[in-house]
């Protein structure tokens, strides 16, 4: 196995890691998906409140590209379509029955996966529900069905604070990843990179795999990111996309294959210090978060993350599991809490990548961080920071203040399709003017897709 | 600290939120309340909900902590630099007590100056170069925020510190307050504030003064504060070691014909005139000079504090003396026939004028340095390089570190452009 050791990054250690142990949650009474989680898809409802439908019934789909179809996760009845400005979707809601009962949904089997082409495994793909796990690089978005992806990267490891360790995600599951790995073969003339943590024994489901190249990969966050992964392993050339998902989630494309049927129940890692149990749950797709946190809604001055504390969506305390969510993390809100003197004091105890903050004479194995910024946000002022986090071959500052310029030309040169959100979190995170890095990147890609 | 956290809350209702009394003067409001308590702004609703302890405040306070050693130093040589200047003149004039002096009751004894009268005297000098240059300095700032609508930044906090620091103890406040405006106004503000200006404000503020008014910030004569306002002890000359280092070559080849002067270093002797000053009196920094920057040890303290913090860069630092040493010994090594200056060791450079201080506090400046870590190292040794060009050739001004620094903001951008272009270059080849 090849292994790459990335040098430059910071791991956020928080409290409240989830034990490896698996619990069936409670059925949701109700579920909602989300048009909202899927960028540049254009949601047009089929369903309407107070229709009945099975689980794996479309649910809505892409106008732009009408075989792109989301499927309800549960047996029931629609009880909300919530519409946006201009008619926009933006969710539906089901009341989940006791029983669930499967509506026929396009399949395939792993025979059929060398005679059927690949246009017509990705239509089948696409009718399945399971299109929007796969996403793409350059942009971070759905897919492009026409391109055809220089290779596809299975990420086996995840070195997000708390995340869900994809060994765990995937115990037992190996039948159903290798069929995954089966139909993303398809998909590519090039090769299939599962991408696994450096160090320690892969778990049998993943050393078993066949059709796979195994990468490994050491070190701080972000060396379990897609982004690094790529630009060690075969950086994209001119025009080139490469197609990534998690390993869960192949393993959830061979469920579907094997299966025949929808697959709505998700493996989601309950984790941070406010969570009330830490651990991993067998959880209906798009269930109402409650039913992992005991039955209520967390109260309190709690923020409740979709998601990596680096990368998720801050939902509600009464929200619903994302689509794509396989961690979901609590943590302080932080309320009222003002650190008095807070620049001057040594902060002890305080997280920081910065030896300014010298916690780091006294470290701690993990931190109790809250939401606050814990500190006024400031123009660029360099000294060095983002770049102590950032393995790949580019200078962030640059990148931003070509985007900040708007001018994507030089973005461009500089490395914008490079990266995504995720790729800069760490330096937001680190920054001490409290700069949102993201959201700047994010705005170049975006003017970068309207110029293209 | 609840009783303070409830005044702060209660005043805040008068600028806060928009259309309250005094909303106009929010900045000002904000700027102090969290000087007192931390914001409490949470992060937004996607991307890092967590974030680094670290501010922007709490570096631009690393960097005051940094200084501190120097300031400390400052209070004692500008107090043992007088009454050594004072107790070398002949006839010694009357002692004249200043408002500190006055206010506390501290007459010194002439005869036998204690540790404490300097220090009195130190403090008396720089308490209103410290109260000028912050008054004015933040009051711009404090103003610009208000008319921006933004919150006040604190890039000031550590400028305010390093314009007192390298002016001359002995400068007349007016002409301090008049530097400090223009540079903060025209170099700063109008380039949009902290973080977007091309020269550094402090260094702006001395080179302001240099030009402008010459009289009181070069020569010989203005480096060892008085007792009166306008601030020299009248008529006597404390030649900072580098003038007189370049000066050797007059005394050598004009005045003293039979060379007892024998190289540039013998001339370095202390404000009496008369004891000469080797490399550790220099390097411990008991010499005639601005305000702080006399001491290379406080420096190097202030330097330790910024290396291990990460905040100063040791690239910029390390480049700047290789820089310095390099060109040093090309001098020496008789690029042409060079007196004064040109003979002398570089180690002597390290320890001599501001340049351990510019290249501990004003050259990493993140502002205006460069960001690359290879457009680090370029510009580091280029400042060592051009301040000992600067001192050896200009015969008019011995001070090269202010105008090497000033010279390689200029050229910051250039040098990070042509890094990220290879930068550039190796992306072209490595995605076709």
């Amino acid at each position: 196995m090849t292994t790459y050791t990335i040098k430059k990054g910071f791991d956020i250690r928080l409290t409240g890691a989830a034990q490896p142990r698996m619990d069936q949650a409670p059925e949701p009474a109700t579920v909602r998906v989300s048009a909202l989680e899927f960028p540049g898809l254009k949601p047009k409802p089929v369903v309407a409140e107070g229709d009945a439908v099975r689980t794996g019934d479309r649910l809505f789909f892409d106008k732009s590209d009408p075989d792109t179809a989301l499927l309800s996760p549960a047996t029931g009845k629609v009880t909300k379509v919530e519409l946006g400005a201009r008619r926009a979707l933006q969710w539906i809601e089901i009341a989940v029955d006791s029983a669930d009962r499967f509506a026929e949904v396009p399949t395939v089997t792993v025979d059929q996966l060398s005679s059927l082409g690949r246009d017509e495994l990705i239509r089948r793909l696409k009718g399945s529900g399971l299109w929007p796990l796969l996403r793409q690089r350059p942009i971070g978005r759905l897919c492009d069905a026409s391109k055809t992806p220089s290779a596809i990267y299975v990420n086996g490891m995840d070195t997000e604070p708390l995340a869900a360790d994809p060994a765990v995600a995937c115990l037992g599951r190996g039948a159903e990843l290798q069929a995954g790995i089966d139909v993303l073969r398809a998909l590519t003339d090039g090769k299939v990179y599962l991408t696994v943590a450096a160090g320690r024994t892969p778990p049998d489901e993943f050393r078993n795999l066949r059709g796979v190249e195994v990468r490994g990969f050491a070190g701080p966050h972000p060396a379990g990111l897609v982004g690094t992964h790529i630009s060690r392993i075969a950086p994209l050339g001119e025009g080139e996309v490469a197609w990534f998902l998690k390993v869960q989630e192949a393993a959830l494309i061979g469920a579907w294959v094997r299966d025949g049927r929808y697959p709505a129940v998700r493996t989601v890692a309950v984790a941070g210090s406010r969570a009330p149990t830490q651990q991993y749950y067998r959880v209906r797709q798009g269930a109402a978060l409650s039913v992992l946190t005991g039955g209520n809604p967390v109260t309190g001055d709690v923020r409740v993350i979709n998601g990596t504390v680096l990368n998720g969506v801050k939902v509600a305390p009464d929200g619903y599991l994302g689509f794509y969510a396989n961690t979901v993390t609590l943590i302080p809100e932080g309320g009222d809490t003002r650190d008095m003197f807070g620049w001057g004091l040594p902060g002890f105890g305080k997280l920081s990548a910065s030896r300014s903050v010298f916690s780091w004479l006294t470290p701690k194995p993990a931190y109790d961080l809250d939401a606050r910024l814990n500190g006024g946000v400031r123009p660029i002022v360099n000294i060095g920071s983002w770049d102590r986090v950032m393995p790949l071959d580019i200078y962030p500052t640059y990148l931003v203040r070509a985007i900040q310029a708007g001018d994507v030309e030089e973005a461009l040169k500089l490395g914008l399709l490079e990266v995504t959100e995720e790729d800069v979190a760490l330096c937001t995170f680190v920054d001490h003017c409290k700069i949102e890095v993201g959201d700047i990147i994010r705005k170049g890609l975006d003017m970068y897709e309207k110029e293209a | 600290m609840q009783f303070l956290r409830n005044i702060v809350d209660k005043t805040r209702r008068l600028y806060h939120p928009p259309g309250s009394k005094l909303h106009k003067l929010w900045p000002l409001f904000d700027a102090n309340e969290t000087f007192l308590f931390a914001p409490d702004t949470k992060a937004q609703r996607t991307g890092p909900h967590v974030r680094d302890y670290a501010d922007l405040k709490r570096t631009m306070v690393m960097v005051i902590f940094a200084m501190l050693p120097c300031l400390l130093f400052s209070f004692y040589n500008v107090g043992y630099q007088h009454f050594l200047a004072f107790q070398g003149m002949e006839p010694r004039p009357s002692y004249e007590l200043g408002w500190l002096q006055s206010l506390l009751g501290a007459t010194p004894d002439l005869a036998n100056v204690t540790f404490w009268d300097r220090v009195v005297f130190g403090l008396q000098r720089m308490i209103p170069i410290l109260i000028v240059s912050y008054a004015v300095g933040l009051g711009i700032e404090v103003g610009f925020a208000i008319l921006r609508k933004e919150e006040v930044s604190e890039g000031y906090l550590v400028t305010g510190m390093l314009v007192a620091l390298i002016v001359p103890a002995s400068i007349p406040l007016w002409q301090l307050a008049v530097g400090v405006a223009f540079s903060v106004v025209l170099c700063k503000e109008v380039f949009g504030g902290t973080g977007m200006n091309i020269f550094n404000p402090a260094l702006m503020v001395r080179a302001f003064l240099f030009f402008a008014y010459a009289g009181q910030m070069s020569g010989s004569k203005v480096w060892v504060a008085g007792n009166h306002t306008a601030g020299m002890i009248d008529g006597y000359s404390g030649a900072t070691p580098l003038a007189a280092a370049a000066n050797a070559k007059l005394t050598q080849a004009n005045l003293d014909p039979t060379g007892t002067v024998a190289s540039a270093q013998d001339a370095i002797v202390d404000a009496t005139g008369k004891v000469a000053l080797g490399w550790w009196d220099l390097f411990v920094g008991l010499c005639p000079g601005s305000a702080g920057e006399t001491s290379a040890l406080c420096c190097l303290l202030g330097a330790l504090l910024l290396v291990i913090t990460g905040i100063g860069s040791w690239r910029i630092m390390v480049a700047g003396v290789v820089g310095l040493f390099a060109a040093g010994w090309a001098m020496n090594a008789g690029l042409g026939h060079l007196d004064g200056l040109g003979s002398l060791p570089p180690h002597y450079h390290l320890v001599m004028g501001g340049f351990a201080f510019g290249i501990v506090f004003m050259a990493t400046d993140p502002v205006s340095s460069p960001e690359t870590n290879t457009g680090k190292w370029v510009y580091g040794i280029l400042i060592g390089v051009m301040t000992v060009i600067v001192r050896a050739v200009n015969p008019a001004y011995p001070e090269g570190a202010m105008l090497a620094i000033l010279l390689l903001n200029a050229f910051a951008p250039t040098i990070d452009h042509f890094v990220v272009a290879s930068n550039i270059r190796r992306r072209l080849a490595r995605h076709g």
